[in-house]
């Protein structure tokens, strides 16, 4: 007879809004966000100044960044597109394309912040890569949907690099299809983790890059001392005439991280039940985080006779 | 002969037959010699005094002094009291120091180590608590271990008792310099600890599965419990194994005298406690019971529910514990022992909803069903046989036989129906999907080993503790996983209203993967208390550990060091330096006590976890009955493991190694003790400055808190007895609150609907969220925790002279929920960023019913 007044009288404790104290970061910081992708002529490097959660700090409205990049040491020239409507954020473009081995260099810096800086190497090229399809019929489901494993009928891309399983190694797999029906990067299926089961298996890294799904694979994923791995697509009939184009790169274990760390802050990580959850970031000085990716682009594959 | 010569005869006869039947009482009397057991009880019962007495000592043999005039000597006080005792023992081979109401009885010349003190009644706490006894006063003072507390079963009994159960590991979390990590459950996170770092025996051997509920009782019978050993520092060489600390229980030995017991019932669960002589003053037995009652009750409940429900569900859920305890000592003398000791600790939860279908179409009328079926199931089983023999008074051992097994399984099975009405291309017909989803997986652990102890004492300086641990581990870990679909469509293609339906199932999508490790464990050790001078004593000690699985053998040598050096009677310098190291990983991917782990051992990829701790203290004993201790400690642990991976629940089973990641961490602070003793009030208080941290190189580059480094920590307690019918204890807990990781930092952008809504949208704000970023882990810290329980104990003595004891406890009596989690977001409507905090703990009151018989 007690609890129930005074578990009604504190209902509204169960949640409410606090004020952190004792943080450390109450300062604007620097932002650096991009992927240096060596298949592309324009590389996209977002910066910008980042806001304190808390600590009421106020960033000048004309407060600008200025950028210097270097490739293999020598300044680029980064041209900034004033087309997009930013708030504390710039978006530069330099030209590529970048080549393997190619290390380039970001300072960031903005009057009465302290700059950012940070380097990354382009991966060496991928050697050979063989690819085959089959229809098969696999419980993975579509990526993001939080569902019970389900059987689905889809098209298995096995890809295998001739290449030896070398700790430290990453890898990724983008699929781009084009049909009668649309045209773009296909919906990845993935063995996602849902709200049950808890099986033990190994769930699939899958991220997202340029807004399009993009399954991630270190070098334990080997057979017979190869590189091999697996992606599926949503199996659809010949009467939509698909075709694909499998987009593999060799990514830098800094990109690699970024995926596999944001997805463990996702959803049920914040519960204070679940294993402690981390991020990446590899800007000196800053937040943010600078990647790079080198690609093999398949030959059209058709998987309908 | 005439008849009266006749009866004079017989009256003659029967006269003698008479003397000599009172002589021969006489004589039977004479021969019924007084003990030395006798002389105790009467003393007790008339003079109303305890005696705490040298465990070697006999209590059987004859002791044929006279007792005098007790009656006087009860009532003439102290001087009339040692006269009676000098009458008594005096010119015998015993010695008495007499305090106030305590006698402690020695062997002369013999010298007795401290834990061998024993007393001849359990209801010692209220008389210890007035009197001072030279044997007890000062034990903390006299033990040479820093951070190490001895918890008798009145201890464990009075605290609060959270859901009417008086509990171990709740009880230590009480103590200066361990965190509780989660509410309500039974974590121990002891001077940075990880929580899966603690040692935990029973009766010697290793308990692997510690608590029932998620965690939140111990797998620790009260009851049966008599004393815990707990040490958080200055670790003892015979202890390896465990980073952090060690929990050494130690449970009942039955009554040769008499059959007791204790039945207690409380809101989730009931227990039953009976010991007592199998032969009389030899043999006896002590065995306790706990069971959870909720499935009983709820069993009928889920009944009705289901057959009552319109909605074709049927829903049942089913939550049981069961933990057993059982021991059986012979004593072939005072000296030589022989114990069976057994523990046996299992939970079931189970959860079932089914979930019939019926869909319509065209007509038609198309059934399925859904089902859903998850178990867990997790426990512990040990069993040792224990040889105790003090060989003479110099030389003692103990021989420990046992085998102790933990483990946990889940199951989960699932059924989905799904009637797609759209069909496929041109066929209009539905097509109706099954899908099928089996999933177990299963951990255990088989430990089986021999452990020696012997104690040498070769002069009154030194006092040889030396002995070995040879155990083999059997670490079994595996999950099948079996996924498989039936789809059914109309058998003809064009469609004529009728469905002739035609299935097919795919074969089974079968994934199993399991794994197997052996290891063997041998550790010897040696150590030495030397105490020559008596205001100084060292412990010296060595432990040499080899850890072997297949491919790889790890040998370790771990030296402890204890110094303890009396500046006076009532003022003690303490400190210590120890090294632990840890094989066996307890993994898992959540910080909560859940039956998804596994134990898996250290191999060439994941080294043995190691620590090193230096511990120093002052411990003081103030006039009037207060006791102040400060201890501060420094421990670096390396070789830590943190979970990396993706699973919320289950670790994979195979290539586990690669979802963790190594690193260290260091911790350290100031604890300081409190307390006063009054005739029936005692107050304490703890509080604790402590820091913890930790370091994995390939997540984060810099130091960072742990989850669960709480500056501060402060606990404040009163035990008041009113009378000897009502006693009453509060408590007040308060830490600074815990760490999780939480974006650091924002960036806005445009909201390209702002101005544009229509008349029927709420106002959208100029700026939504562009993105969250982190900058390093654990950096937000929760609301402070602070929560005030209450307990009552209310006693009658029932109609047969049994004891009943009402409890009233009340968790959280002010009901402040504190903190689970947090989380930041964005404020739709302001674009303030806002934190916002979950609880989950209300006030929770409860009360129980014990009998003591």
């Amino acid at each position: 007879m007690l609890a129930l007044p005074l578990c009604c009288s504190c209902e509204s404790m169960f949640e409410h809004e606090f004020t952190p104290h004792g943080l450390k970061d109450k300062k604007p910081k620097l932002f650096i966000q991009t992927i240096m992708d060596a298949g592309k002529d324009r590389v996209r490097i977002d910066a910008g100044i980042a806001t304190p959660n808390f600590g009421h700090a106020v960033i000048p409205d004309d407060a600008r960044i200025s950028l210097e990049i270097k490739v293999n040491g020598a300044v680029v020239a980064a041209v900034e597109d004033k087309e997009e409507a930013l708030i504390h954020q710039q978006c530069f473009y330099i030209d590529g394309p970048m080549g393997p081995s190619d290390m380039v260099e970001i300072r960031a810096t903005s009057p009465g912040l302290a700059s950012a800086s940070c380097r990354t190497v382009i991966p060496s090229a991928l050697p050979a890569v063989a690819i085959e399809s089959a229809h098969v019929l696999t419980d993975k489901t579509e990526f993001g949907y939080w569902m019970d494993q389900v059987e689905s009928d889809c098209t298995r891309f096995r890809i295998r690099i001739d290449e030896k399983p070398v700790k430290g190694r990453f890898y990724g797999v983008q699929v781009w299809r084009e049909s009668a029906e649309d045209t773009g990067y296909d919906t990845l299926y993935t063995m996602e983790q849902g709200d049950i089961p808890m099986s033990g298996r190994k769930y699939d890294i899958c991220g997202t890059y340029e807004d399009a799904d993009i399954q991630v694979f270190d070098s334990s994923c080997n057979v017979d001392g190869k590189i091999s791995f697996d992606v599926f697509v949503k199996h659809v009939s010949s009467k939509v005439s698909p075709r694909y184009k499998i987009i593999v790169s060799r990514l830098t274990p800094d990109f690699y991280h970024s995926i596999e760390k944001l997805k463990s802050l996702d959803g049920l990580w914040s519960l204070a039940v679940g294993p402690h959850a981390y991020f990446y970031s590899n800007i000196d000085g800053g937040l943010g985080m600078i990647g790079a990716k080198s690609n093999y682009v398949s030959d059209w594959i058709y998987t309908e006779k | 002969m005439s008849m009266g010569s006749m009866i004079k005869r017989l009256a003659t006869a029967m006269a003698l037959v008479v003397s000599w039947a009172v002589s021969c009482q006489e004589v039977i009397a004479q021969e019924k010699v007084q003990t030395l057991r006798e002389v105790v009880s009467t003393l007790r019962e008339e003079l109303d005094v305890r005696f705490i007495y040298d465990s070697s000592i006999d209590l059987d043999v004859s002791h044929d002094r006279k007792l005098p005039d007790l009656l006087q000597a009860k009532e003439a006080g102290p001087e009339a009291m040692r006269k009676v005792l000098d009458e008594i023992f005096g010119d015998t081979d015993f010695t008495y120091e007499l305090h106030r109401k305590y006698i402690v009885l020695r062997k002369l010349n013999v010298k007795v180590r401290h834990y061998e003190m024993v007393e001849d009644s359990t209801a010692m706490h209220e008389i210890l608590s007035e009197s001072m006894i030279t044997a007890f006063k000062n034990r903390k003072l006299r033990f040479t271990q820093t951070g190490m507390k001895k918890i008798d079963n009145d201890a464990l009994k009075s605290g609060v008792a959270f859901l009417s159960q008086p509990d171990l590991i709740k009880t230590l979390q009480l103590q200066p310099g361990v965190s509780s990590g989660t509410e309500l459950l039974s974590g121990l996170y002891v001077h940075g600890g990880n929580g899966k770092d603690n040692l935990f025996l029973m009766d010697g051997v290793e308990i692997y599965s510690v608590s029932h509920l998620g965690g939140i009782f111990s797998s620790f019978n009260v009851d049966v419990t008599d004393h815990l050993d707990f040490y958080k520092s200055g670790f003892p060489a015979r202890y390896g194994g465990k980073l952090s600390s060690v929990i050494d229980v130690m449970t009942k030995e039955g009554s040769v005298e008499e059959h007791h017991g204790t039945f207690s019932i409380g809101l989730l669960n009931a227990s039953i406690q009976v010991d007592g002589p199998i032969v009389k003053g030899r043999t006896s037995y002590n065995i306790g019971l706990r069971r959870s009652w909720l499935d009983p009750l709820t069993l009928p409940f889920f009944a009705i529910l289901n057959r009552t429900n319109k909605e074709r569900k049927s829903l049942n859920f089913r939550y049981a514990m069961t933990d057993f305890n059982g021991s059986v000592t012979h004593r072939f003398s005072n000296r030589n022992r022989l114990s069976l000791n057994l523990y046996a600790g299992q939970d079931l939860a189970r959860y079932k909803r089914s979930t019939a279908l019926v869909e319509y179409w065209s007509g038609q009328r198309f059934q399925g069903k859904e089902s859903l079926n998850f178990k867990m199931k997790w426990g512990n089983v040990m069993a040792s046989l224990n040889w105790k023999y003090d060989v003479s008074d110099k030389f003692a051992f103990n021989l420990i036989g046992y085998y102790t097994h933990g483990m946990a399984d889940l199951f989960y099975k699932s059924k989905q129906w799904d009637l797609d009405k759209r069909g496929t291309g041109d066929k209009r017909a539905p097509i109706i999907t099954e899908n099928h989803l089996d999933d177990s997986s299963n951990s255990q652990i088989h430990d089986a080993g021999v452990k020696a102890d012997f104690f040498y004492d070769p002069d009154r300086g030194n006092h040889i503790t030396f002995g070995t641990d040879l155990k083999a581990h059997l670490y079994r870990s595996g999950l099948k996983v079996r996924s498989g679909q039936e789809k059914t469509w109309n058998r003809n293609p064009d469609f004529n209203g009728i469905f002739d339906p035609q299935s097919e199932k795919t074969p089974y999508h079968d994934e199993s993967a399991a794994s197997r490790y052996k290891a063997g464990e041998f550790a010897f050790y040696a150590e030495d208390e030397i105490g020559y001078l008596d205001w100084m004593k060292m412990n010296l000690g060595l432990r040499y550990v080899i850890f072997t699985v297949p491919g790889n053998t790890y040998h370790k040598v771990e030296p402890r060091a204890a110094l303890r050096i009396d500046f006076c009677p009532e003022v003690t310098f303490k400190a210590s330096y120890t090294d632990m190291d840890q094989f066996t990983h307890k993994v898992s991917s959540h910080t909560i006590d859940l039956p998804t782990f596994c134990f898996l051992p250290s191999n060439d990829e994941i080294r043995p976890m190691h620590s090193r701790q230096v511990a120093a203290g002052l411990y003081t004993r103030l006039p009037h009955a207060i006791t102040l201790n400060i201890e501060g400690y420094y421990k670096t642990m390396d070789h830590l493991m943190e979970y990396k991976g993706q699973q919320l629940f289950s670790p994979t089973v195979s290539d586990w190694q690669k979802d963790f990641s190594e690193g260290q961490g260091r911790a350290y602070g100031l604890e300081t003790e409190l307390s006063w003793h009054g005739r029936q009030t005692e107050v304490a208080s703890y509080y604790t400055l402590s820091w913890n941290e930790r370091f994995f190189g390939d997540l984060y580059k810099d130091w960072f808190p742990d989850s669960h480094d709480n500056r501060h920590k402060l606990t404040l307690m009163l035990t008041h007895k009113f009378n000897e019918h009502l006693d009453m204890n509060i408590s007040w807990h308060y830490h600074t609150g815990d760490r999780i990781t939480e974006s650091a930092y924002h960036t806005i952008r445009k909201n390209p609907y702002f101005g544009h809504e229509s008349p029927y949208q709420e106002p959208q704000p100029e700026f939504t969220l562009g993105q969250f970023f982190y900058s390093s882990p654990n950096n937000l810290k929760l609301p402070d925790y602070h929560r005030l329980d209450l307990g009552f104990n209310y006693r009658t003595t029932t109609k047969r002279g049994h004891e009943s004891i009402w409890n009233i406890s009340i968790y959280n009596a002010y009901c402040h929920v504190n903190a689970l989690h947090a989380e930041i977001s964005m404020d739709d409507r302001t674009s303030e960023i806002v934190a916002r905090c979950h609880g989950l703990v209300p006030i929770v009151p409860m009360f129980s019913w014990t009998l003591k018989f």
